[in-house]
């Protein structure tokens, strides 16, 4: 089988080309990318590639690496996921947002913003049990909301510094900074699960 | 208009205001974010060639949808100029995207409360856009109408599967009786004890006061100077007391045990028929608790609660007319302490329960964080963290043993003040009824009697006031059980399903397409047949669906679309049945199950006789490791027994499958973490177990499929190429890439 599955490849060239990745990922540093707010209120990169090459995209996602505790270094910055081409590719990685200028960092941190959008719930209005799902009624710093928990033990989290993020049936997230500065009847409420 | 979303009446105001035609909507679409990602209110309408988003404007945010917009701003899409839809998910929310020219537009922001309905929206809009008409009966809109399978009403929330009216406590409890049927004689013998019982604890006070005192020892007395009647008859309510409990306690254990045992096999059969995606949406653990822990607490309530509920209900009564027929004005002494004490138990429960809930977090998660560390001890010896692990362990300990102290606290707090609320009312009525005796309003005997009366009705007072907290616990658990019990399962058979007890292992895929999750589509238009008796493999990078087919063959996951036939018959018209008898697939990931290594191999067909056993496992070269066993065949396997090594493992597997003597026969991965030579014995194993079956290998080592006839190679779900190994070398294309980049790694292996 050893000599069957050894395959002359004289063309050196075409060897290369073949395994050649199409992308990889580099240090993305003020000098080596420019982010532009896109016609479409996203974002579009002007940015030299690992090979040396100018390349524009019209449209990157962002990424945190440490959304929880560290969400201003380790920036991952991609193309989009797409049905023809699957799982999107790394451009590269910010390691410190603050090494690019104020305007960037804006433009950066208002689309993460929109990524990681998790209401903080400010004021906690009742929280009801009925057949098993808490069903909870809170003042956030996006508005009023109701959600569902389908069993508060397994989907509160509680981080070791005290923050606790919360997660509903439908999956979205909602986080509370510091339990104890939520006012005594809020703190009360929640206190069974802590 | 398609049921996604109903148009809001203001919002059809509004359409017709733009000149939207209502009449030629084809759908719309209410989101919960505006389009700075907040919180918010958004409409989607697509009306012809057109998309239409309208935002809205109030003051604050108004809870159940927007009624009285302020401002509507609208935006007009032209659905020709847009492609490549594409739905972002972020963290708690969705972003709707499409390429309008050589730009990315945003539509829309949602939260996933409403991503699936935007995942439809997206998929009817692309559907549309091909041509196609989607009817208001399309399959993508079962999702939203799910109806519980008992009463056949819709859901409230079709994500929950939980019909509330068939989950009202009433029916519950209904439901529950039902397992007390097949126990009507224990039933009998503990309502009896319970009778009994309740009434021997009411005599004995009468018989221990009044009788005692008025009739035997007072000289006026019926049975004056009888002592010996006197004691006789409170000792013998004794006796009868005390047998009847015993009674009604083996009748109740023995009827206990029995319905623990059908509430766990009902469970666990229930989920056996469910499909994997169950278990892959529920974690094992909660399962398992559910099995367990759920059944328990429902036993506790149906045999322990409720007889104590009875029995309570009926002392509570009797004590109370007693009280009031042998001295009213000093029952209205005993009752006046009570509103305080139920007061204070209201209180200060909850916060008792709240400790015990406490309590109980902190002990599961030092199990947890006991049982993680356990499983784990190999990695923490490696890396030498044995101190930190104790560290971390002493801290859940230090967390366990607060939460302990606190539940202690509460308890030595709670149960002496309830005492001495108690002591008030006998106190009181010691003093009151000392002088009631004394000026011979009431003799000294009735008094007695009045006294353990008193007692008796203030234990049950303390029982009501909990006892709805039983009820909603144990309501809790029930509809838990019931939950996994009315889970319908995915995969199910048709009515007079095919059976086919000769199939040839003729395998047609036509046009599959399959998807985990809408956004990233698994298999798209796969087509391929595969002729019976011949031999096919699958390559292709981790991830590009090659599994699934293999899973989706096996019909363990329904098509999205298309449809797979084996001998010319859709395969969910054939019986599941035949389809897990006349496939076999042996995979990468192996697992054995406790028992000997004989039940192992015979799994798939209990009746094989040892000698089907022996030679099965010598096709599968397994014989000469087993013969070597200390027991051979009858060598007891799997977690917590003997360990084999993977190779082994594997073989005994490939064993398995060679039982049933398949059609079709599946190896995914089979070979992949084998060395070479073992490979090389399970390569010839499976070389004879392939022969006259049709097979589908997937590998990744090119070497496993070097006897298929037809090679496919899988890349983003679609058949990216396909044909023999000469042929694809030719083509230069993914497989050719594979080929060489594994000649090559052999190459510097070789030295070449």
């Amino acid at each position: 089988m050893a000599e069957n599955m050894v395959l002359d490849i004289e063309n050196q060239d075409l060897e290369e080309k073949l395994f050649e990745p199409s992308r990889i990922s580099i240090d993305l540093t003020p000098e080596n990318i420019r982010f532009m707010r896109s016609p479409g209120n996203l974002i579009s990169v002007d940015f030299t590639n690992h090979k040396g090459e100018k390349e524009f995209l019209e449209r990157v996602v962002i990424f945190r690496s440490f959304p929880i505790t560290n969400p201003d270094e380790f920036i991952s910055v991609r193309e989009p996921d797409s049905k023809k081409m699957g799982r999107g590719k790394e451009i590269g990685m910010i390691r410190r947002l603050s090494d690019f200028d104020e305007e960037t960092v804006a433009l950066i941190n208002e689309e993460l913003d929109r990524r990681y959008f998790s209401p903080t719930i400010l004021k906690i209005r009742s929280i009801k049990e009925k057949f098993g799902y808490t069903y909870w009624d809170v003042n956030t710093t996006s508005g009023n909301v109701t959600f569902v928990l389908n069993n508060p033990f397994s989907n509160i989290r509680i981080l070791e510094d005290g923050r606790i993020f919360i997660s509903d049936m439908d999956g979205n997230i909602f986080q509370i900074p510091d339990t104890k500065k939520l006012d005594q009847q809020s703190f009360k409420k929640i206190e069974i699960y802590l | 208009m398609l049921p996604l979303d109903k148009l809001p009446q203001w919002l059809e105001k509004v359409s017709a205001e733009h000149g939207i035609d209502t009449e030629k909507i084809i759908m719309c679409l209410g989101v919960d974010l505006d389009m700075n990602a907040s919180f918010g209110e958004m409409w989607l309408v697509l009306s012809e060639n057109k998309l239409y988003r309208f935002e809205i404007s109030c003051n604050g945010v108004q809870t159940g949808g927007v009624h009285n917009p302020e401002s509507v701003t609208m935006t007009c899409f032209l659905t020709e100029e847009l492609s490549e839809y594409t739905i972002d998910n972020f963290v708690s929310s969705n972003r709707f995207v499409a390429k309008r020219g050589d730009d990315t537009v945003i539509i829309a922001y949602a939260t996933n409360a409403k991503k699936q309905k935007l995942f439809a929206f997206m998929e009817i809009l692309e559907r549309t856009l091909k041509g196609e008409t989607v009817t208001e009966e399309d399959q993508i809109f079962e999702q939203f109408n799910k109806f519980c399978p008992k009463c056949g009403r819709p859901y409230n929330d079709a994500k929950r599967k939980l019909c509330l009216s068939c989950l009202d406590k009433g029916a519950i409890y209904k439901r529950l009786l039902k397992y007390f049927a097949p126990f009507k004689m224990n039933l009998a013998v503990v309502f009896l004890g319970i009778v009994i019982q309740s009434v021997s604890s009411v005599l004995t006070p009468y018989l221990s006061g009044e009788f005692l005192y008025n009739q035997v020892l007072n000289p006026a007395g019926e049975f004056a100077g009888n002592i010996l009647l006197g004691v006789g008859l409170v000792y013998g309510m004794g006796v009868i007391y005390t047998l009847a409990m015993i009674i009604r306690a083996r009748a109740n254990a023995d009827m206990s045990a029995g319905m623990t045992m059908n509430m766990k096999s009902d469970i666990f059969s229930a989920m056996q028929k469910l499909s994997l995606s169950y278990f892959n949406n529920n974690q094992t653990g909660r399962l398992i608790t559910r099995v367990g822990y759920d059944s328990e607490r429902i036993r506790v309530f149906l045999v322990g609660t409720l007889p104590a509920l009875m029995v309570h209900l009926f002392e509570f009564v009797v004590a109370a007319v007693m009280m009031f027929l042998i001295n009213w004005k000093l029952s209205i002494i005993v009752f006046l302490p009570v509103p305080v004490i139920v007061v204070f138990v209201k209180k200060s429960f909850p916060k008792l329960w709240k400790s015990f809930t406490m309590r109980w977090r902190k002990s599961s998660s030092l199990n947890a964080m006991l049982g993680d560390s356990l499983s784990g001890i190999r990695v923490i010896k490696t890396f030498a963290k044995e101190d930190s692990e104790t560290f971390r362990f002493s801290g859940y300990v230090n967390a366990h043993s607060k939460a302990n102290l606190k539940v202690n606290a509460l308890r030595l707090m709670i149960f002496p003040t309830i005492g001495i609320l108690m002591s008030i009312s006998v106190q009181a009525i010691w003093g009151f009824g000392g002088f009631m005796v004394m000026g011979d309003t009431i003799n000294y005997g009735e008094f007695l009697t009045f006294i353990s009366y008193t007692t008796m009705i203030l234990n049950p007072i303390i029982f009501f006031t909990n006892v709805s907290e039983t009820f909603t616990d144990m309501a809790n658990s029930a509809q838990r059980m019931f939950e996994v019990l009315d889970a319908v399962p995915e995969i199910t058979e048709i009515e007079n399903p095919v059976s086919l007890p000769d199939m040839k292992g003729k395998i047609e895929l036509k046009n599959v397409s399959f998807s985990y999750n809408p956004n990233r589509p698994i298999l798209k238009n796969i087509n391929m047949t595969i002729q019976p008796g011949t031999s096919i493999g699958l390559v292709g990078h981790t991830g590009a669906g090659k599994s699934t087919i293999a899973n989706l063959i096996t019909r363990l996951y329904d098509v999205n679309s298309g449809t797979i036939c084996i001998d010319g018959v859709d395969i969910k018209d054939i019986e599941i049945q035949t389809l897990r008898k006349k496939m076999a697939v042996v995979s990468q990931e192996t697992f054995l199950f406790r028992g000997t290594i004989a039940d192992n191999i015979r799994y798939g067909r209990p009746d094989a006789s040892e000698e089907e056993v022996i030679s099965a496992a010598k096709a599968a070269n397994a014989h000469d490791f087993i013969i070597n066993l200390p027991s051979g065949y009858e060598t007891m396997v799997g977690v917590g027994a003997r360990s084999l090594s993977g190779g082994e493992q594997q073989r005994i597997s490939i064993a398995r499958a060679l039982i049933l003597d398949p059609a079709v026969l599946i190896l995914d991965e089979a070979t992949a973490a084998m060395d070479t030579e073992t490979e090389r014995l399970i390569q010839e194993a499976l070389a004879r177990l392939v022969k006259g079956r049709t097979t589908i290998t997937i590998a990744h080592r090119l070497s496993t499929l070097k006897d298929c006839s037809v090679l496919y190679a899988i890349e983003n779900g679609e058949i990216a190429e396909s044909g023999s190994h000469s042929e694809l070398i030719e083509k230069k294309g993914i497989y050719y890439k594979l080929y060489t980049l594994q000649s090559q790694a052999m190459k510097k292996i070789i030295g070449c």
